[in-house]
């Protein structure tokens, strides 16, 4: 029965069955006889999470504008259709042309979260794919791996056979390219089991006669087996020496005594000590897709995106994103409009929301929203601007914007003190943050988001008196204004910090369960005398358990293995979340997970993943680190470069700002 | 300007929810650059009435809608224009003047073509089947709502059950049933019935919708 067949059975069992049928406007058909390359794009979650995520559409988009390239989406299934294609032996399919995933040529998996991981580990199970790449042969596809949580590659380097480290638009057709002359033999002609993939269709084709270059091809018999998985390891070899690729399986890692990283090197001489994370230099000539796929059922961020520009200026000590996107590059306002019109036009979105890390600095926003808003306002075409910094001018902006939709304002002061937003290098004020509030609320918002973080470096329960302090001075902001506090709603929530690769605070450690609960407990205490605040706070395991990831190595990819065993899987939803079983996977596995997540490091230890090189240097890192001791702060580098080491990348420099 | 659509949603729409339908026709109205009219206020909608929801996994020759649009346009290339645009599956049929004496909300009666397969169940036990659905006065079936779940008489809701043909195994039954505000019973229902009466799986491949129109003692009125 072919995966169509049993869809028509199956879909009418499950829950939003739009998530696995496929066939969405602008999403892309391709006669699979015409094409040489063969690309699952997989987002490890539910198809409405991972639809909303904008580098697998650019990704999408981008290769099959390459006549011989498909690229198809693939998803998670959620938990009922799971169960579904387990009892009925359905192998994970793509959404396009619902070929099992285990026919693909390669199968790349987007990291945006911890927490997802053990999603790749189930949907490798549910492909028929072996889960460590060891396990792989030729008949396997390449699993790959790209996005953030790339920049610390060592957790799955056990499970993928390569990842690629920064932005993706150039690396990934560099890939396919390699991919493609080495399955049609360009690269070396001399071995005849080269010639012959290993896969399916190719044999199949060869068998038809249809393609001179594959009619050729001898038989592919058993004998050739060990040869065909020579042929995998020198492709191994080869898309090593592209630059931003990272073949965790050729490399060696050794450790000290104390269980630290004490070297990674490369086994063999022709392989990179480094790997350089890759950056598109011009934003305005970078691909960009304008028709975008449109879905049927309401995703999380369900409406168009323009991406303004990459990196940011701002250097706060925890984000990662703000390191690793480095420089700042931004789209010109003549591109970005027409861009906005294009996707418009060819998606019929109702909204159209503008993305980098930080909106307000994007330098032409005012022309740009400007322009933007008037261009859309008859077809009752919304503008969102997330990520506003508090300030006068965003909310002059946001107040135009809303002149066609409403929504709540989200403030982000991260701590509720000034010494701690000192620590972390967030310049902004509690002055700034009430101004703008009462901006807001004299212009008819009623409803607002307070942002915050704890367990902090540093962080004393004086701080976490601040959060306090700070939701009730709003409220008392609204107040004097309309002398009551009716309709006020003021939503605090807080997320536990996390230590991520790449930031000044990487040494850091991770503060205890026990003290995330009572901090957690001390703040619900403190925000229950309002009617108008309410509190909501992150799950502390979770956020444990991502401290333990994002700083792991490689020894992770065996507690991975072991808690998917155990049936972990949706980590990041509460309803399916076992903090038991992960418990039970380290304590199996004998990996302490405390020796990543709540460990001081010292300034010179290796870290697994020093073997990437995003372009940031360590010693600006700790640089950044011993102001942050001090609560010093680092202006803008927009104000003055602070030479955190980026224009190594390129000759003559990169940085504009 | 008002205007009144028929269109039809195949086998790769089925899935699609009434709720999906509006905002994949908004979206469509967009892209053809159809000057479709907004709500006022806080939250703008477009201003689009279906016809009765259709239960998810149907397919349709026989929807409607009603599309006001904030300026006139010519009505000659108005299905050109969106069947440009729509999703594969979704096909505009006819396009014409609203009949204000007809508003959509008064359809009351829907016509079903259910396809099945007769492997297990044979063509003389399906017959009585049907005869005991068409003359029980109540049925009584469980229906899940928003505010609980409530249990309902769908007898009078089955206005008629007919054999049309049989091919081979493959059967094809139609079904005419009341929709709209006296009540509704999807044929899904009448399937889960025949079932219980058979006391075994009735292997239906197909429902689809294939009229929907106002209907009184005397007279069949289509909505276009």
């Amino acid at each position: 029965m072919t995966i169509e067949k049993q869809l028509e059975e199956l879909l009418p069992q499950v829950s939003k069955p739009t998530r696995y049928m496929g066939n969405e406007y602008n999403s892309i058909k391709k006669d699979q006889n015409s094409i040489k390359v063969h690309i699952a794009l997989a987002f490890p979650d539910v198809y409405e999470v991972g639809m909303s995520h904008l580098g697998i559409k650019i990704l999408y988009h981008l290769l099959n504008e390459y006549p011989d390239i498909y690229a198809e989406r693939v998803f998670a299934p959620w938990v009922d259709f799971e169960d579904l294609m387990r009892r009925h032996s359905l192998p994970l399919f793509s959404l396009e042309s619902k070929t099992p995933v285990s026919e693909f040529d390669l199968l790349g998996f987007t990291l945006q979260y911890e927490m997802s991981y053990t999603n790749i580990l189930n949907m490798l199970e549910l492909s028929k794919i072996p889960i460590f790449s060891k396990e792989r042969s030729d008949g396997h596809p390449f699993v790959i791996a790209g996005g953030p949580c790339a920049y610390n590659p060592e957790p799955l380097a056990d499970i993928m056979d390569f990842f690629v480290i920064g932005e993706a638009e150039e690396a990934i057709t560099e890939i396919i390219n390699l991919y493609k002359s080495f399955n049609t033999g360009l690269i070396c002609p001399k071995s005849p089991a080269f010639i012959g993939s290993g896969r399916q269709r190719a044999a199949k084709s060869s068998m038809d006669s249809t393609n001179i270059q594959r009619g050729t091809i001898p038989s592919l018999n058993e004998g050739s087996l060990k040869e065909r998985g020579e042929k995998r390891k020198r492709f191994l070899e080869e898309v090593a020496q592209i630059p931003g690729v990272y073949v965790p399986s050729l490399y060696r890692v050794s450790y000290n005594n104390d269980g630290t990283v004490k070297n990674v090197s490369p086994k063999q001489d022709n392989i990179p000590q480094k790997i350089q994370k890759r950056v598109i230099e011009d934003m305005d000539s970078v691909y960009y897709p304008t028709s975008f796929i449109v879905p049927y059922m309401n995703i999380v961020h369900d409406r168009a995106v323009l991406e303004i520009f990459r990196g940011c200026t701002r250097g706060c000590r925890f984000c990662q994103a703000g390191m690793i996107y480095r420089p700042v590059r931004e789209k010109s306002v003549h591109r970005l409009e027409k861009l906005a019109k294009d996707i418009i036009a060819s998606t019929g979105y109702g909204e159209i929301s503008l993305a980098s890390l930080s909106t307000s600095d994007y330098s032409e926003l005012k022309q740009l929203t400007e322009i933007l808003t008037d261009d859309f306002r008859k077809c009752q075409v919304g503008l969102s601007l997330p990520s506003l910094r508090i300030d006068a001018f965003s909310l002059e902006l946001a107040k135009k914007v809303q002149e066609i939709k409403k929504s709540g304002l989200t403030f982000a002061p991260e701590a509720g003190t000034q010494r701690l937003r000192n620590v972390i290098n967030k310049g902004v004020t509690e002055t700034d943050l009430l101004t703008s509030v009462k901006d807001a609320f004299s212009s008819g918002w009623n409803t607002v988001k307070l942002y915050f973080m704890i367990g902090l470096p540093t962080e004393t329960y004086e701080d976490l008196k601040g959060i306090s302090d700070l939701a009730y001075a709003v409220v008392d902001v609204y107040r004097k204004i309309h002398g009551h506090t009716k309709g006020l709603k003021v939503n605090v929530s807080t997320s536990t910090f996390v230590p991520k690769p790449f930031t000044p605070f990487q040494w850091e450690k991770q503060i205890t369960l026990s003290k995330i609960d009572e901090r957690q407990r001390y703040l619900r205490k403190l925000l229950r005398k309002s009617k108008n605040i309410s509190y909501s706070w992150h799950d502390g395991k979770l956020s444990f358990l991502e401290a333990v990831f994002s700083r792991g190595d490689r020894r992770l990819s065996r507690v991975l293995k072991i808690a998917h065993d155990k049936g972990c899987k949706f980590d990041g939803w509460n309803d399916i979340f076992s903090f038991d079983k992960w418990m039970a996977a380290f304590n199996e596995a004998d990996v302490p997970p405390e020796f990543y997540a709540y460990r001081k490091r010292s300034s010179d230890e290796v870290f697994p993943w020093d073997i990437i090189d995003p372009g940031i240097d360590k010693k600006f890192l700790l640089r950044e680190l011993k102001r942050s001791e001090k609560a010093q702060v680092t202006p803008d580098c927009r104000i003055r470069c602070h030479a955190c080491g980026i224009n190594r990348l390129k000759d003559g420099g990169f940085c504009e700002t | 300007m008002k205007l009144r659509m028929k269109f039809k949603k195949d086998n790769l729409v089925k899935f699609i929810s009434h709720l999906d339908m509006m905002r994949t026709f908004e979206r469509a109205f967009r892209r053809a650059d159809l000057p479709i009219a907004f709500t006022k206020g806080y939250n703008p909608r477009p201003k689009i009435s279906f016809t009765p929801a259709l239960s998810v996994g149907i397919t349709s020759s026989s929807e409607y809608m009603d599309v006001e649009f904030y300026e006139d346009i010519s009505i000659d290339d108005v299905a050109n224009r969106l069947n440009r645009v729509l999703p594969k599956g979704l096909q505009i049929i006819k396009v014409g003047i609203v009949d204000e004496k007809l508003p959509l909300s008064v359809l009351n009666c829907a016509v079903y073509v259910l396809k099945a397969a007769l492997n297990t169940v044979n063509l003389q036990e399906l017959k009585k089947s049907i005869n005991i659905i068409l003359h029980q006065e109540e049925i009584i079936v469980e229906k899940v709502t928003k505010s609980g779940t409530k249990f309902v008489n769908i007898a009078p809701l089955i206005y008629g059950i007919d054999l049309l043909s049989n091919d081979g195994n493959i059967v094809n039954v139609k079904i005419a049933t009341s929709i709209g505000q006296q009540g509704s019973v999807s044929p899904k229902l009448i399937v889960l019935e025949l079932e219980k009466l058979l006391k075994k799986k009735f292997e239906v491949l197909n429902i689809h919708r294939e009229e929907l129109f106002y209907t009184d003692e005397n007279n069949k009125i289509l909505p276009l």
